[in-house]
Parts: C-alpha cells; sequence; structure tokens
C-alpha cells in the first residue's frame, strides 16, 4: 500500500513537471492554497470552541464567585488570614488551578460596579490568600504581549502596588502601546515614586491623557502633585497640554502664576488650553492682560478669551464684548461673543436685548439662535452645570441622548 | 494575430498572479493589524472614554431621502447610543413622502431659528427643527432642498456639526451602540493626526432587531444579501484592515465613517456631483494633509459597528453597483493628478495605482478573458485538461481568501449562535465566483458605460423591507 502511494506521488511529480512552467506554479499554488484552506477551516471551529468554553466560564461560574466575593467584601466580619482561601476551596474546590482568568475578571467585575469595594476591611485577605498578586506578577513577565498588557491594568484597576524592577521593564517597551499603558499604570501601581515619569519627556496623546486622568481620579483624587512643577520644565508640547489641563480640572488655584507665565508661549494650542484653565479657575486679574491680547491672537485663542471672560462676569468685560461683536471677523466668533454676552448676567442680558433692537438680518438671527432654550451648548452647559468638577460622580447620568 | 493571443494568455496569467501576490501581502497585513487591535483594546477603553471630560463630542450625520417606513426606528435607534457629548443630525433632503411629517409628529419638533453658516456649498437649506421634548434633545432635524446626492445632503449635516468629529452614516443603518467610544479611540491613541476611521459593515437583513439594536446576528436568509455578507466581511477585515496597517486606505465606506470635522470642511466637504463621495472626501482629506506638509493617519476598526440593509434582489444591487462603478471611474477624472505623483507619496504611488489596476480595471481584464475564452471554444482551440488547473488556481484562491475572512470574523468577534450559520456563510464562498462575481462584473461595466456616456445619476433610492424586529415575529407567530 505504501509502495502504491510512493509510485503514486512519483508519477504525479513526473506529469506536472512535463507541464508548461504556468500551468506547474498553478498546480503548486492550488496545493498550497487547499492547505490553507483546512488550515483556517480547523481555525474558525477551533476559535469558535476557544470562544464557547471562556462564554460558558463567564455564564456559569463567574456569577458564583462574584456572590462568593462580595459576601467577604461586604461583610461586617473581619476574616483572618487563609480563611478566604480555606472557604473558596471548600466551595469551588479545584477552580482555582484552572480557572485563574475567571477569578481576576470576577474581582475586576465587582470593583467596576462599586469602586469602593477597594477600601472593604477583607479586600487585603482576599487578595493575598487567593495569590491575586502573585499570578499577576507571573503574568507580567509572560511572552504573550496581550497577557502582559492586561495584567498591568489589572494590578491598576486591583490597586495593587508592584515592586518598581518588576514594572520598570516594561515601562521602557519597544511596544509602544506596552509602555504607555505601563507608564500611566505606574502612577497608581508604584510603590516608590508614582509620579516620576512626569521629569521624562514623552508624547501623551489624548488617549494617555484620558488613562491618566482615570488613574488621578480612582487613586489619587485627594493627594496629588502641583501639576505646575512640571508645566515649568518639560519642553515636550503635549505634557505642558496635559498638565494644564489637569490645574484646569482639579482647580489647583495655586498654580496660576505657572499659567500666567504660559500666555507667552509661542504654540496656540498651549496658549488656548492656559486661556481656557485661566477662565475656569475664575482668576478675575487676569481679565486686563486677556482684553489686551485679544487682537493679536489667532481664532482659537480669541475664542478661549471670550469663553474665559464669561467665568469672571465682571462689569469691565461688557464694553469689550460689545467691541469685540462688533468688529468679529466671522460669524463664527460673532455667535461665540452672542453667547458670552447672553450668558454674562444681568448686564449681559441688557446688552443682548439692545443687540437685538438694533440688529438685522443673519445677526438677528444669530442672537435668536443663542436665545432659543433649545440649542444647546458647550458653553451654556459648562456654565450652568459646572459639569465634571472634582467630588462629583464619575459617571456622567446622560450618556445616552435619550435620557 | 497568434502572438497577440500569446501575449494577451500570459497577461491575464501574471495580472491574476499579481493580484493573488497583493492580496497574500494584504491578509498578512490584515492578521498583524486585527491581532494588534486585539491585544491593546478592551472593554475598559470604552469606560475611560465614556466617563472622561476630555473625551472629545461627535456629531452624528444621517441624510434621509424618503425614508418614511423606517426613519422612525432608526432615529430612535441613533439616539441611544451611549457616548457622553453627541448630537444626531438628520438630513432631510427633500423628500417626496412622509418623512419630515413623522418625525414632526415622533419628536415633537418645531422650526426653530438657527444661524445656519454655510461653510460647504449646499443646495438651499430651509429650516431646522429642534425637539421640545428634553428626552430629545441632542436631535437636529436640517430640512433642504433635493440635491440628488447624498453628499449634498451630508455636507448640510456638516454645516451644522458643532463637535470636532462627525461620524457620518445612513439613516437606515442600525448601529452598534458604542459605536462612537470604539471609533473615537484609535483617534485618541494616535501621536498623529487620525483624520478618518471606519469599522466594518455588515448586513441586518434577517438579524433580530428590538428598539433599533441587534439582539441577534444571523447570516442573510436570501441569497443576494449572505453574497453581501461574504463580501463585506472579506472586504472590512481582509483588505481594508490589511490598507489599513501600512496608511493607505483607499475609502472610508460612505455607511460608517468617522471624520475630522475641520479637515473635512477645509477639504471641500463631500463632492455633490460624485458618486463615490466616500472615497473622493478621504482622497480631499489626505491632499489637503498632503499639500499642507502635515503628517496624518486613516485608520480602521475590526469590529463590526454597523448593520445595513442589503440590496434584497438583483434590480436594486444593479443599481447600486452601477452607481458604485461610475463613482470609482469618475475619482480617476477627478484626482487624475494624483495618480503616480510621488508628492503625494503612498496616496499617489501605492493606493490609486492599486485601485486603478486591480479594482477600476479588473472587471474590463475578466470581460476580456470571458470573450477570448468563448473565441478559443468556438474555435475549438482550448486544452481542457490545463484550463482545469487555471481555473481551479483562481477558484481554490478564492476560496481560501474567503475562509480566512471567516476566521478573522470569528476571532474578532463570534457573531454566530451556532456552526451551522457559520458553515451557511461558507457554503456562499463555494458558490460566489459562479453567481455573484459575474454579476458583479457586469454592473461594473455598466458603471463605466454610464460614465463614459455621461449618463445622469441620482440618490440610491432603495425599497426597505425592514428588519426582523419583535413586532414583526409576533405577527408571524399569529399569523402562522
Amino acid at each position: 500500500m505504501f509502495n502504491y502511494i510512493l509510485k503514486y506521488i512519483e508519477y504525479l511529480w513526473i506529469s506536472i513537471n512535463s507541464f508548461p512552467v504556468i500551468i506547474r506554479i498553478s498546480i503548486y499554488f492550488i496545493f498550497f492554497s487547499c492547505l490553507l484552506i483546512i488550515f483556517f477551516f480547523l481555525g474558525v471551529f477551533l476559535t469558535r470552541k476557544v470562544k464557547n468554553k471562556h462564554e460558558n466560564l463567564i455564564k456559569e461560574i463567574q456569577p458564583k464567585i462574584i456572590d462568593f466575593f462580595n459576601k467577604i467584601l461586604y461583610s461586617d466580619k473581619l476574616y483572618e488570614k487563609g480563611s478566604v482561601l480555606q472557604l473558596f476551596n471548600e466551595r469551588f474546590r479545584d477552580i482555582k488551578t484552572k480557572n485563574k482568568k475567571t477569578i481576576i475578571s470576577s474581582l475586576e467585575k465587582i470593583i467596576d460596579d462599586d469602586n469602593d469595594i477597594l477600601f472593604s476591611k477583607n479586600y487585603k485577605i482576599l487578595i493575598s490568600d487567593l495569590d491575586i498578586v502573585e499570578i499577576l506578577e507571573k503574568n507580567i513577565d509572560s511572552s504573550n504581549n496581550k497577557v502582559r498588557f492586561k495584567s498591568i491594568q489589572t494590578f491598576s484597576k486591583l490597586n495593587l502596588t508592584i515592586s518598581d524592577s518588576k514594572i520598570l521593564p516594561h515601562t521602557y517597551s519597544n511596544k509602544e502601546n506596552l509602555y504607555k499603558e505601563a507608564r500611566s499604570s505606574y502612577v497608581t501601581i508604584s510603590n516608590n515614586d508614582p509620579f516620576k515619569f512626569f521629569d521624562e519627556e514623552y508624547e501623551l496623546n489624548e488617549w494617555d491623557q484620558i488613562n491618566l486622568l482615570h488613574q488621578f481620579r480612582l487613586h489619587h483624587k485627594d493627594k496629588l502633585p502641583n501639576f505646575s512643577k512640571w508645566i515649568k520644565y518639560s519642553k515636550n508640547k503635549s505634557q505642558i497640554s496635559f498638565f494644564i489641563k489637569m490645574i484646569r480640572i482639579f482647580k489647583q488655584k495655586s498654580s496660576i502664576f505657572s499659567l500666567l507665565e504660559l500666555l507667552n508661549n509661542d504654540d496656540i494650542t498651549i496658549r488656548a488650553e492656559t486661556i481656557k484653565a485661566i477662565g475656569e479657575l475664575e482668576y478675575q486679574s487676569s481679565e486686563a492682560q486677556l482684553i489686551k491680547m485679544y487682537d493679536n491672537e489667532p481664532f482659537l485663542c480669541q475664542k478661549e478669551i471670550i469663553k474665559a471672560l464669561s467665568h469672571f462676569k465682571i462689569k469691565k468685560g461688557i464694553p469689550f464684548l460689545k467691541e469685540a461683536y462688533f468688529n468679529a471677523s466671522t460669524n463664527e466668533l460673532r455667535k461665540v461673543i452672542a453667547e458670552v454676552i447672553f450668558l454674562y448676567g444681568v448686564e449681559g442680558k441688557q446688552l443682548f436685548k439692545k443687540l437685538k433692537k438694533q440688529e438685522s438680518g443673519f445677526n438677528l438671527l444669530i442672537l435668536k439662535h443663542i436665545e432659543n432654550p433649545l440649542i444647546p451648548s458647550e458653553l451654556k452647559n459648562s456654565l450652568s452645570k459646572k459639569k465634571y468638577e472634582i467630588g462629583s460622580s464619575f459617571s456622567n447620568p446622560s450618556l445616552t441622548a435619550s435620557i | 494575430m497568434e502572438i497577440v493571443f500569446i501575449l494577451f494568455e500570459y497577461f491575464v496569467f501574471f495580472y491574476a498572479s499579481l493580484i493573488v501576490i497583493f492580496y497574500m501581502m494584504l491578509g498578512f497585513l490584515s492578521i498583524k493589524k486585527i491581532i494588534s487591535y486585539k491585544t491593546y483594546n478592551s472593554k475598559k477603553d470604552e469606560e475611560f472614554i465614556l466617563h472622561s471630560p476630555l473625551t472629545p463630542g461627535i456629531s452624528v450625520v444621517a441624510p434621509a431621502y424618503n425614508e418614511e417606513v423606517s426613519i422612525i426606528s432608526n432615529v430612535h435607534s441613533l439616539l441611544s447610543l451611549i457616548y457622553p457629548v453627541f448630537e444626531v443630525i438628520i438630513i432631510n433632503d427633500g423628500s417626496k413622502d412622509k418623512t419630515l411629517e413623522l418625525l414632526i409628529e415622533e419628536f415633537e419638533l418645531i422650526e426653530t431659528p438657527y444661524a445656519y453658516i454655510e461653510k460647504i456649498k449646499t443646495k438651499p437649506f430651509k429650516r431646522i427643527f429642534k425637539s421640545t421634548n428634553p428626552k430629545y434633545t441632542a436631535l437636529v432635524i436640517v430640512d433642504k432642498e433635493n440635491g440628488g446626492t447624498k453628499a449634498d445632503a451630508s455636507n448640510a449635516g456638516v454645516n451644522v456639526a458643532q463637535y470636532p468629529y462627525f461620524l457620518c452614516t445612513d439613516v437606515d443603518c442600525i448601529l452598534n451602540r458604542e459605536t462612537l467610544s470604539k471609533m473615537i479611540k484609535p483617534i485618541l491613541n494616535s501621536n498623529t493626526n487620525v483624520i478618518a476611521v471606519g469599522a466594518a459593515l455588515r448586513m441586518s437583513n434577517s438579524c433580530d432587531v428590538d428598539s433599533g439594536v441587534i439582539k441577534q446576528v444571523k447570516p442573510p436568509r436570501a441569497l443576494i444579501p449572505r453574497f453581501q455578507e461574504v463580501e463585506y466581511i472579506r472586504a472590512y477585515l481582509f483588505s481594508k484592515m490589511g490598507w489599513s496597517e501600512i496608511n493607505c486606505i483607499p475609502n472610508i465606506s460612505g455607511g460608517l465613517g468617522l471624520f475630522n470635522t475641520d479637515i473635512a470642511i477645509k477639504s471641500g466637504g463631500y463632492d455633490s456631483e460624485s458618486h463615490a463621495e466616500d472615497m473622493d472626501l478621504l482622497t480631499k482629506m489626505t491632499v489637503f494633509k498632503i499639500n499642507n506638509n502635515q503628517d496624518y493617519k486613516v485608520e480602521y476598526i475590526p469590529i463590526s459597528c454597523c448593520w445595513t440593509e442589503g440590496p434584497p434582489n438583483l434590480k436594486i444591487l444593479m443599481n447600486q453597483r452601477v452607481r458604485w462603478a461610475t463613482g470609482l471611474a469618475q475619482i480617476f477624472r477627478v484626482h487624475k493628478r494624483v495618480m503616480l505623483n510621488k508628492r503625494y507619496g503612498r496616496l499617489g504611488l501605492v493606493t490609486f495605482p492599486f485601485a486603478w489596476t486591480f479594482e477600476f480595471l479588473a472587471p474590463i481584464v475578466e470581460l476580456l478573458g470571458v470573450i477570448y475564452f468563448i473565441f478559443l471554444i468556438i474555435k475549438g482551440d482550448v486544452n481542457w485538461i490545463m484550463a482545469k488547473y487555471i481555473f481551479f488556481y483562481s477558484y481554490t484562491f478564492s476560496i481560501m481568501i474567503g475562509t480566512m475572512a471567516i476566521l478573522l470574523d470569528n476571532y474578532v468577534e463570534k457573531h454566530y449562535r451556532t456552526k451551522y450559520e457559520v458553515l451557511k456563510l461558507w457554503f456562499i464562498i463555494l458558490l460566489e465566483p459562479f453567481i455573484y462575481h459575474p454579476l458583479l462584473i457586469f454592473f461594473s461595466i455598466k458603471g463605466y458605460f454610464n460614465f463614459f456616456t455621461s449618463r445622469k445619476m441620482e440618490w440610491g433610492t432603495m425599497t426597505r423591507q425592514g428588519v426582523n424586529t419583535k413586532e414583526q415575529k409576533s405577527n408571524t407567530n399569529l399569523e402562522s
């Protein structure tokens, strides 16, 4: 039988070699394609099998683990070292060795639902009894990027600390996504100097900024450093811009003098960001300086100066706004100025009424647009609600437009 | 004459082989891109985006023309998107049916003074409607004169958009509720300015839909939409993800694309005369960045974010594909200075030449091949044994690509509940080269003919059949 197969292959080989080159290439390619088709076809069903298994774990085991953890974490009783592990083994027997991933994801889910659980008196015992740190430290050294990336994220989510020797190599990884995540998470998980990377210059894109802000709000709300020191020494525009935003969001009024220095910065976005921060910090003494700057600034900064004045709401601003309104070079700028006038307290409302009587055509339409309560705007929202202030809830209740 | 025939035979073989080589390279790139996406993106990211004050706002722009059958449920679906700062702009492009009346009634709309600034030229704008019901604060209805194309209507929407990014979609599309947070992520997570982001589209035919949300994804029952399902999976997960890896994406689908509002306006917006307005806009935005010596990136994500109703019959499919082919031909005429121009870098030296050689020319080469094959049969010159090998060469390749696309689809997300549904889709790959592909060639040739004979084309109207809603299902049960 074996000889017969060998002879048949030999016959095929001789026949194929007698064909023209093009046909030979085609035949080889047909074999190649057939092999890949089989490989991909099996891959489809294997992938589905793995996913089904994972889905079943999530569906069947995770609720039970969550229920078990909740009972411990919300309990008034203080558990002793080793008791959580004992209870876990009694209830789930061999689950620990097989499904470490499920244990960790269950814990993450509990924290997603209630971040305050991190301060439960039994949280540390649960972490230590189930060897969560050891599991994650092992994962962090995995050769699989996804496992490494995920375990760094989990460290930060579970508010766990890790020695620098474990995390630092990843903060200098040649995989950009990995090193950025490691640096953002470092703010939470380092037990040494969490803000050390702010002394180094590296690009912070918008996602890094969102990620870092999240870490600050979650883990450093009451012990944030003063960001102005990095504003002074950093040369990287994205970093400076980020620190200005942090000063604005965390209302660090003591940093105002560093911000004032940035009003002369060469970069437009940094200047615009600075003006916005000064406005939201309500540093009224800067009004004269901002008004003086206005005529020589590009559109972006002019818009921010106008918006900043809406936060100050002092009488002196009204004549300036009136003049700026009439001299506005574009309808878009005029719209912003008109909106600030409308929102500028009693004096602003009076001027707005006067303008309405005076204006006609498209300018009158702008004014009607502004006062229309059905048309929302960023400025109206920020002035009326002062949303996202520190101390308020993290979650924005109106995530869907229909609520 | 004999030498011409031999040369033609060699040309066709090497042309086909080049396609095979390029597609294998694309396959490799798309696998790399998809693995990278799956490695560094998670559900947690969306949570961060949803709760951050640094998240930028997005305007959802959806033009509507004679959409009375589905407009209400579709607008409800758009309003149910989950994102912290967004608005939904519906442009009624002079509909002749009750589209506007239904909207006014359902969403309690009133005409409102609105300072409409025409940053991009469109057919005359008439008025703006806003809802008096606080539930629908994010809804803006733009009423304008019919401009004849989707592009003109989309431009009016962009003029009204107040946020730095706009998502252009069709009003009949059903979006994944997390679409905005998923699509904004590549923009946020880039050190280079990302001017546009696309995501995968699929067929909504036969899917179970409840209150404008896809509850269960199913392969379409009808043959034509099922062919399209396979075609879309292959186009998005195989081709566009590959191009995305080397920043050479030729277009962001008109059904779903997130764009930088400022760059889109500065580039002149959608071309109202274009029938491939999606490719035209992306080309213009790219050219704008290159002309201003600015770095840019165009990204694709492999997640299926949008379900659209595919043409249920041949007539509607023909209208759609003829329009696309006309649009493709139009692009090469309008942007001819880009082709092989090294000033335009990858766009001029990779994207355009590839699209021209392997997308625009392919139907013509295939048609010539078929004509030549018939000629050889008549002459009795066909070596059937060799022809068999040549046929299997391209046939097995097409099956291999299709199977790989289905594998990638399952790797990214497990949409279909049963193995049987996956097999149903896979069998379509076996039939595609005999039924669907020849039809597409015919429609493309017809489109080119229309373009070169300057025939006028308008809004691609489509008879909506609707999707499987809960109500429909219960009615069907009662009837049965």
